[in-house]
């Protein structure tokens, strides 16, 4: 089974991601500040992290620039409430962005892409 | 006056004289109050030579105005007054001998029956013009030293004189100084072509009251021109100065107000997530013949109205995450068209995109930049709903980077492409009216400025103008 950990400081998206992304067949991790994101990211070795961009306790690109430093091959699908950032993602080192909404498939889609590209298929 | 007649002639020509010059001496008044009124420069300086020309003012045949130009080179011929020929003469001379005795009557009198006959004097005086830096000239030693000079008759004409006297055709004549405060502005001719009468004393000391007049009028013109020059300059100083002000309130109230509804706009959209969210959670598990099924389906498509709504502030702006570096303006066009390719097939809209190879790069934050692109081509594809092209050129121009982005879109009428740019103005019904603030904004920063041309029905055009060299604020 794979493992998502959901980075993002509001808790009821924090709830909302988790039921869902577990609906999908996932194992899922959350966290809400961005050191809290960094341990589990050390301790629970995710296939993949959510990660919002704005943080209360740092920017959200200081936390993936720190994964990716820890771990060349981490997966980091972004998802955060600015459409502008679209255009960024590739030069942050991030595998995909995607725009907040209620409507989660587009992130679902997104995350199931992003896994099967590394060879294996989400489970279910 | 007397009415003794046992007075003899002699002494009835030296009354009739004197009656002469009081006349004159109030034709040189009322020139004053001219000068005082709204009167044209040109109108006062023509009733200056117009009494100098009249029986009832100073007496002389014909009268010629040469001023300096401003760099000081040359002594100009402006304005003549006099007949050609005695008969002309007097018809001029009845006319004014009939005219009223106020001034504004004998120019009348005068203009009526000159018509357009005092082309010769004015071809003369033109004739007269003489280089500043021609020191033997008569003209240039009145102009230079300040006083009058007479050539008469009854001694042969002097070497300095001999110009003047050639092109008037007269062997007598008196120069005499124009004066103003700051010296010398030119020199009033005048000649006895017809009457071939010599100067009196006084008659040469009226000429130079009129002259003096006349410096007055030239002096009093000058300084208002230089005034209206300086209310013109204030003028304009002003409304620099408004505009300055206009555009820091733009942009102020864009960061105020622009703010303020970036970050409701961000506060907003988690709650949104999680309340959307949760329905279409609670809507899968609701059978579907629940009619409480269908409050929740209001509640997820409020929800994502919501968040389209505030996505559309979102979209605008970008947490600020600058970097400056250099930044290849074509790519940043590239990746701009790029992102919207989706948007434009869906609208047909078709796109040329038109770089210069030959752009050098500049400095500044490449993402920003990205985003002034994205918001005016994004503009354009929503100005073609029923699709048509959109055109999307850079070209260096002297120590500028152009980006234009050109559109065969509704277009802007005319009186509200000045609001464009503020803040909130929007005619589009899912608008917020901040792109085109933010763009102009993140352009200004890096020392540019946007210019918007538009023509209703046919399209517009926005014109992205960087500098080269300009460091990023
Ligand atoms: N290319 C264009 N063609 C026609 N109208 C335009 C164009 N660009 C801007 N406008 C006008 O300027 C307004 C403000 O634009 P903007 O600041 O981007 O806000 P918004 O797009 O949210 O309305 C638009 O609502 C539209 O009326
Ligand atoms: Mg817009």
């Amino acid at each position: 089974m794979k493992k998502i950990l959901v980075v993002d400081d509001e808790a009821h998206v924090r709830r909302l991601y988790t039921e869902e992304l577990k609906d999908e067949g996932y194992e899922v991790v959350a966290a809400g500040t961005g050191d809290e994101a960094l341990r589990a990211f050390d301790r629970e070795r995710p296939d993949l992290v959510v990660l919002d961009i704005r943080l209360p306790d740092c920017d959200g690109l200081d936390v993936l620039n720190e994964m990716l430093s820890r771990r060349r091959d981490a997966h980091v699908v972004l998802n955060s409430a600015y459409p502008a950032f679209r255009a960024d993602f590739h030069s942050w080192g991030a595998d995909a962005y995607v725009v907040k909404s209620s409507d989660l498939r587009e992130l679902k889609r997104t995350i199931g892409a992003v896994l099967s590209l590394e060879g294996a298929s989400p489970g279910r | 006056m007397s009415s003794k007649p046992d007075r003899g002639p002699r002494r009835r020509a030296y009354l009739f004289d004197e009656r002469r010059e009081s006349l004159a001496l109030r034709r040189i008044a009322e020139i004053g109050l001219l000068l005082h009124g709204a009167t044209r420069l040109d109108d006062v300086l023509r009733a200056v030579l117009v009494t100098a020309t009249a029986r009832q003012g100073a007496g002389m045949n014909r009268a010629y105005l040469l001023l300096g130009d401003e760099e000081g080179r040359i002594l100009r011929g402006e304005m003549a007054v006099g007949p050609s020929n005695a008969e002309e003469a007097n018809q001029i001379w009845n006319a004014l001998h009939e005219s009223g005795p106020s001034l504004t009557e004998m120019a009348e009198a005068y203009r009526n029956s000159v018509g357009r006959r005092d082309v010769r004097a004015n071809e003369l005086v033109r004739r007269l013009t003489v280089p500043l830096d021609d020191t033997a000239d008569i003209l240039v030693q009145v102009y230079r030293l300040g006083t009058t000079m007479v050539a008469d008759a009854s001694s042969p004409i002097p070497s300095e004189a001999q110009r003047v006297a050639a092109v008037l055709g007269v062997r007598e004549f008196a120069v005499v100084p124009v004066l103003a405060r700051k010296g010398s502005l030119g020199v009033l001719v005048a000649d006895n072509l017809i009457t071939r009468r010599a100067f009196s004393k006084r008659g040469v000391e009226l000429l130079e009251l009129l002259a003096c007049q006349a410096g007055l009028a030239i002096e009093n013109a000058r300084l208002q021109e230089t005034l209206a020059q300086k209310v013109d300059e204030l003028g304009r100083a002003y409304e620099a100065l408004r505009e300055e002000q206009e555009k820091l309130v733009r942009a102020e109230r864009l960061s105020a107000v622009g703010e303020m509804a970036v970050r409701v706009a961000h506060e907003v959209r988690n709650p949104l997530v999680s309340i959307g969210g949760f329905t279409r959670r609670l809507l899968v598990e609701m059978p579907e013949k629940d009619p409480r099924s269908e409050y929740l389906r209001i509640i997820r498509d409020e929800v994502a109205r919501l968040e389209q709504i505030v996505g559309g502030v979102l979209d605008y702006v970008r947490p600020p995450v600058s970097a400056v570096g250099m930044t290849d303006i074509n790519a940043v066009v590239r990746t701009s068209l790029d992102l919207l390719s989706t948007q434009c097939d869906q609208a047909e809209v078709k796109v040329s995109l038109c770089c210069d190879e030959t752009v050098p790069f500049i400095a500044a934050d490449e993402a920003r930049l990205r985003q002034a692109v994205l918001n005016l081509c994004r503009n354009a594809i929503q100005a073609m709903p029923d699709g048509g092209r959109l055109e999307v050129s850079t070209l260096p121009d002297r120590d500028w980077v152009l980006i234009r982005i050109e559109d065969t879109g509704v277009g802007i009428a005319s009186d509200q492409i000045e609001r464009i740019f503020a803040p909130f103005y929007t005619t589009r019904s899912q608008g917020t009216g901040l792109g085109l603030a933010i763009t102009s904004q993140v352009v200004e920063a890096h020392g540019g400025r946007v210019e918007a041309e538009s023509e209703r029905g046919v399209g517009s055009r926005f014109t992205i103008r960087l500098p080269l060299k300009e460091q990023v604020s």
